[in-house]
This record gives structure tokens, C-alpha cells and sequence, in this order.
């Protein structure tokens, strides 16, 4: 039986159907065209992106939406594993690892869209060469610091924590063997006793890391813009945090629900998982509805005189974004939380709901990062005319191009690595 | 390339109805916000108070722009000779002087701090802004925009000089300064009455 189960664990690693090469190459194929229209950017210039001057376009648009996007997502992995660790929540530690591998590979989509957005992406080296001169001031410094130590942090706990079943794998499987090796110099079997200790408190700095990180200077990067109405305030953080949080948890279960179905893993992965995650989601979302709600009454209240900050949450209600908010607001943040809400009122739970409407919400908050990050670079302090901003060909290639290579970072993982602790049961 | 935006705009209701127009240089801050977001110190602050940009170490991620209340940066979303109103990608054949993007005086290195300053469009992806004209100051000419206003509406000088030019126009008259109250301690002074954006501004 012991022998059984381990197999279905490793099957990603030990099984390889037509599937998968399909998806492999599909998503190649997706990084190919995305390589193409980076090119075409690196060559033409920022010129064949929707966005444009204060006055006639938003200088920011998807790429540093997507960029926020991702580094919420970043929170789901470790803050999970940080809870069944600490809070000592065991009945999620089947999924640890799942999420866990999302943490680092996140944070890199989160890097690779600032060098998108970059005018001049060959000179990124001088955020280092300058960074002493540069960390008492720019929010973008904190952020590359805090963001380096999150992913540090988060591969070093991976790595520590995943020593034990690659020593298994390395006995059963030649296929990597040279890469266990590597991962495995110095290993011995009585260190598992000593990284469980590491661990535990490494979990314990990764709540700090999380407020930090996106309570704090990922907030402060909009929030601290004193020419920015609809951005400029103390209420960033609390928002983003909640944002955050909701759109890491939508990401592991969707992600653990379609793993669940693609190696039959029913076994491992009880429904309960879904439905305590589900639950903790949907408080999660009413927290971010009520945010949005007091945002938006804290700024109305003040009309109808045309300030600043109510023509930004004019553009969104009423104006141009509108077809854009209201769609996102009732389908992707008011329904799918209802969704989830209901199963735990009714207390019948089903799989596909909350799978569907977690991804409905992860849907929801890559939107809303744009609906946060573009309104207010259409408007201004002065009376300059309203920007536009229609995103190019280019841009959506390369935000669908950072969504494949994280995906094919997942793949290459899951064929490499074992994805579920296999010591664990 | 119009580092200068002039905003137009009509005040009031019929009959009394008034039209202004505003000039939007760089102010310049002392507390400039573009200075303090810059993540590579690309954005400085001169020790003579003029802000500029290092087009060496700019990696174009365009916060300035965004940290600016004023609007006053703007990005080479396209490659240089794709940038101006003349197609310069034939030069020779246009017979014109070399274009602005080649302009030698910026290959030059200004200032105390000895640093090229961004300033007639020599790189795409770098974010450039008004220099005051660094490079006519330093040869001892005022800048291209008070020595061209038709009107003399431009005044440049030292504010710290109480016998200069501009000191007398700012005892003299009224001054107000844009959007003073976002604590950036802009260095345009504008001589008058301050602008009142009413629900009846609209720029023109």
C-alpha cells in the first residue's frame, strides 16, 4: 500500500503522456510569439504600447498592473505553508508544496513585468550600482529589497524543506540524478529533525515579509504620490494586503484543484482543503467589497464639486472604465463570493464551484490591479485633457507570455520534483 | 516635443468671462518629488537648484512621471528620429542642420556635479523634461523660452539676489506658485492672480 501511494505522489514525475507535450508545446508556442513582441518593443521603442504621456495616455499600464498581480499571487504558497506550520493547521499540509512553488516563480513574473515596462531594460544594472545612494528614498528600491529577501526567503524554505524527499526520489530515480545530487550535497538523513526547526521559524518571519511586502511598499509605490488622486493616502496598504491575500488563495485552489483532477489525487487532496480555503476566500473578498465601498463613499461624499479624486472615481462609475468595472464588480467579485459564501451557509460544498469561482476571482483582481494602476494616470492635479489608454498587441503578448513561463516553470517542476511531500503520510 | 505645455482655458460666465493662459515650465522643486522616487539617481537636484536627468543612468521606468504633480516629464516612446515632426531619418537628404537628437552641446557634461543632462532627445526609453535650458544658462544666454516670449511674459534669474530682475517682480507684485500647497517648493513663480479651477475651467 505504502508503495502505491508513493508512486500516484511522483506520478507527474514518472509519467509522461501526450498531454503534457501538448501543453509544453502550446505554451512554447505562446512564449515564442511573446518573444517576438518584445522584440518588436526593444526595437520600436515603448511607442507600441497603448500608453503614453501625463495629459494623453497613463505613463503606467498592464505591465505594472500585471506586476502587482503577480506579486499578490506570491502571499498564496508561503503564507499557507507559514500557517500549517505555525498555526498548526495540518489538514492543509497535503498542498503545502503546491503552493509553495508558486512563491518564487510568481515573484519572478512580478520582475520580469518591471523589465517589460522598462524603457531601458540593458541598464537595470544600475539599480544595484546606485541602490546605496537610492534606498533612503525611492519606494522602487524598497521594493527590489524587500522583494529579493520574499524570494530568498521563500526558495531557500522550499529547498530546506524538500531535502528529505528528494534524498527519496534520488534513490528511485536515475532520470535527474545529477541534479538531486547537486540539491543533496551534504545531506543526511538526521538534518530532517534540525530544517523542521529552520523552518518553523523562517514561517514565523514570512507574516512580516507579507505585511511588509504588500501591506507596505508595494502600497507605498502608489500610495506615497502626492500628484496621484485616487492613489495618495494611508488606506493603500490595508487594500492591497487584502488583495493580496484573496488572489493568492483563489490561485491555490484553482491550482490545486486542476492538479487534483489531472493526477487523480482525490485521495490526497480531501475536499475539505477546498472548502476551508473557499470559506477563508470569500471572508476575504466581503473584507476587499466593504475596502472598495469605503473608498469610493470617502471620496463621493465630497462632490459634487470636481476634485481630483472624484473625477477618478467618476472615470470608474460613470465614465470610460465603467464597462470595465461594473461587469468585474458583479461577475468576478460579488457573484463568485456569494458562491462561496452560500456552499458554507448551505453547508454542501462542491468542487467545481469553488474551483470556477475562485478563478472568477483571480480574474477579478488581475482587472481591478489595472482599474487601481490606470485611472489615476489619466487624471491630474491640473487641467490637462484625459488620457486614453487602449492596450497593444504587444502588451497582451507579453502579460500572456508571463503567464506561459510561469506555467512552464510549474510543469518543468512538477517533472522534476516532487510536488507533494512524499515523507509526510 | 513640447516641454512647455501652455495650458488655455476660459474662467467664468458670459459677459464676464476671461481667458488665461498658463505656461508650464519644470518648476524645479526644492523638494521635487521625481528627485526623491528615482530608483537609480538619475533625477538630481543641481547644486544651483536646476533638477535634471542623467540620460547615462536613466533605465526609463517612467516614476518620475508619475510622481510629478505637475505633468511636466515626458518619456522617447520612440527611437529618436521617429520622434519629431521632420522625418530626419534621411538627414542628409533633407539638407537641414544635423537634428536636435545630435545636438552637441549635449553630448557635454554640466554643472558641479559634471553629468550629461537629458535634454534634445539623444535616447529612446529615457524620460526627459524642461532643463531650463541648461546649456544656453551655462554659455551665460537665458533660456530659449524667455528670450523667445514675444510678449516678455518669461522672466529667469536668481531669486537669491535680491538687485536681480526676478527678485523685483516677485516684491513688487503678487505671486502665487502651482498647486503650493503639495509642499514641493516649485521655483516658478507666476506674477497675478491665482488661476481658479472652476466647474466652468475648460481648457481650449
Amino acid at each position: 500500500m505504502a508503495v502505491k501511494v508513493e508512486e500516484r505522489v511522483l506520478a507527474p514525475m514518472t509519467h509522461t503522456g501526450w498531454k503534457f507535450y501538448l501543453l509544453v508545446a502550446a505554451l512554447l508556442a505562446l512564449l515564442a510569439w511573446a518573444s517576438y513582441a518584445w522584440y518588436t518593443q526593444l526595437t520600436q521603442g515603448l511607442a507600441v504600447t497603448g500608453m503614453r504621456d501625463i495629459g494623453v495616455g497613463p505613463p503606467w499600464g498592464l505591465y505594472i498592473s500585471n506586476f502587482i498581480f503577480f506579486i499578490g499571487l506570491a502571499h498564496g504558497g508561503i503564507a499557507i505553508s507559514a500557517a500549517v506550520r505555525i498555526a498548526g493547521l495540518k489538514k492543509y499540509r497535503p498542498i503545502t508544496r503546491i503552493a509553495e512553488v508558486l512563491t518564487p516563480i510568481c515573484l519572478l513574473m512580478a520582475g520580469l513585468s518591471i523589465v517589460f515596462d522598462l524603457g531601458r531594460p540593458d541598464r537595470i544594472i544600475n539599480v544595484f550600482l546606485y541602490y546605496s545612494e537610492r534606498i533612503g528614498q525611492s519606494p522602487l528600491s524598497w521594493d527590489l529589497t524587500v522583494i529579493l529577501i520574499y524570494f530568498m526567503l521563500s526558495t531557500i524554505y522550499l529547498f530546506l524543506t524538500m531535502r528529505g524527499d528528494i534524498a527519496f526520489c534520488a534513490e528511485r530515480y536515475s532520470r535527474w540524478k545529477w541534479l538531486y545530487k547537486l540539491l543533496l550535497i551534504g545531506y543526511t538523513p538526521e538534518e530532517d529533525e534540525k530544517v523542521e526547526k529552520v523552518a518553523w521559524w523562517m514561517a514565523l518571519c514570512i507574516p512580516a515579509l507579507l505585511v511588509l511586502l504588500s501591506g507596505g511598499v508595494i502600497a507605498w509605490l502608489l500610495g506615497l504620490m502626492i500628484a496621484r488622486p485616487g492613489w495618495y493616502g494611508a488606506f493603500m496598504g490595508p487594500y492591497f494586503i487584502t488583495a493580496a491575500i484573496a488572489s493568492a488563495v483563489a490561485a491555490v485552489i484553482v491550482v490545486a484543484a486542476v492538479l487534483r483532477r489531472l493526477f487523480n489525487w482525490e485521495q490526497f487532496i480531501g475536499p475539505e482543503i477546498f472548502k476551508g480555503l473557499g470559506g477563508f476566500l470569500a471572508t476575504t473578498m466581503f473584507v476587499y467589497l466593504y475596502f472598495m465601498f469605503a473608498e469610493q463613499i470617502t471620496v463621493r461624499y465630497s462632490g459634487p464639486t470636481p476634485t481630483p479624486d472624484l473625477s477618478v472615481s467618476q472615470a470608474l462609475l460613470t465614465g470610460e472604465f465603467a464597462w470595465i468595472f461594473w461587469p468585474m464588480l458583479i461577475f468576478l467579485f460579488l457573484a463568485p463570493s456569494l458562491a462561496l459564501f452560500a456552499q458554507i451557509a448551505v453547508k454542501r460544498s462542491s468542487l467545481i464551484v469553488t474551483a470556477l469561482a475562485s478563478f472568477a476571482i483571480l480574474l477579478g483582481l488581475w482587472v481591478k490591479r489595472v482599474l487601481i494602476v490606470v485611472p489615476p494616470l489619466t487624471r491630474s492635479l491640473l487641467p490637462y485633457p484625459v488620457g486614453t489608454y487602449t492596450p497593444t498587441w504587444v502588451e497582451w503578448s507579453l502579460i500572456g507570455g508571463s503567464f506561459a513561463l510561469a506555467a512552464l516553470f510549474y510543469v518543468a517542476f512538477s517533472k522534476i520534483l516532487p510536488l507533494m511531500e512524499v515523507k509526510g503520510d | 516635443m513640447f516641454w512647455m505645455h501652455v495650458f488655455r482655458f476660459e474662467e467664468g460666465k458670459y459677459p464676464n468671462v476671461n481667458m488665461v493662459f498658463a505656461p508650464r515650465p519644470c518648476m524645479h522643486c526644492d523638494n521635487a518629488p521625481c528627485v526623491k522616487v528615482c530608483p537609480v539617481g538619475a533625477r538630481y537636484k543641481r547644486e544651483d537648484g536646476l533638477t535634471l536627468t542623467d540620460y547615462d543612468r536613466c533605465i526609463g521606468c517612467r516614476y518620475c512621471e508619475v510622481a510629478c504633480p505637475y505633468g511636466v516629464n515626458y518619456f522617447n516612446w520612440k527611437r529618436p528620429a521617429d520622434n519629431y515632426y521632420i522625418d530626419w531619418k534621411n538627414e542628409s537628404s533633407l539638407g537641414l542642420p544635423i537634428p536636435p537628437y545630435r545636438n552637441p552641446d549635449f553630448d557635454k557634461k554640466y554643472g558641479k556635479e559634471q553629468r550629461r543632462v537629458a535634454g534634445s532627445g539623444q535616447h529612446v526609453g529615457v524620460v526627459e523634461k524642461c532643463t531650463w535650458c541648461v546649456h544656453r544658462i551655462e554659455k551665460g544666454l537665458e533660456p530659449a523660452c524667455v528670450a523667445n516670449c514675444p510678449v516678455s511674459a518669461l522672466h529667469f534669474g536668481d531669486l537669491a539676489d535680491p538687485s536681480s530682475e526676478v527678485s523685483g517682480l516677485v516684491t513688487k507684485n503678487g505671486w502665487f506658485r502651482l498647486l503650493e500647497e503639495r509642499g514641493t517648493e516649485p521655483r516658478v513663480y507666476y506674477i497675478g492672480r491665482p488661476w481658479q479651477f472652476t466647474e466652468d475651467s475648460r481648457e481650449v
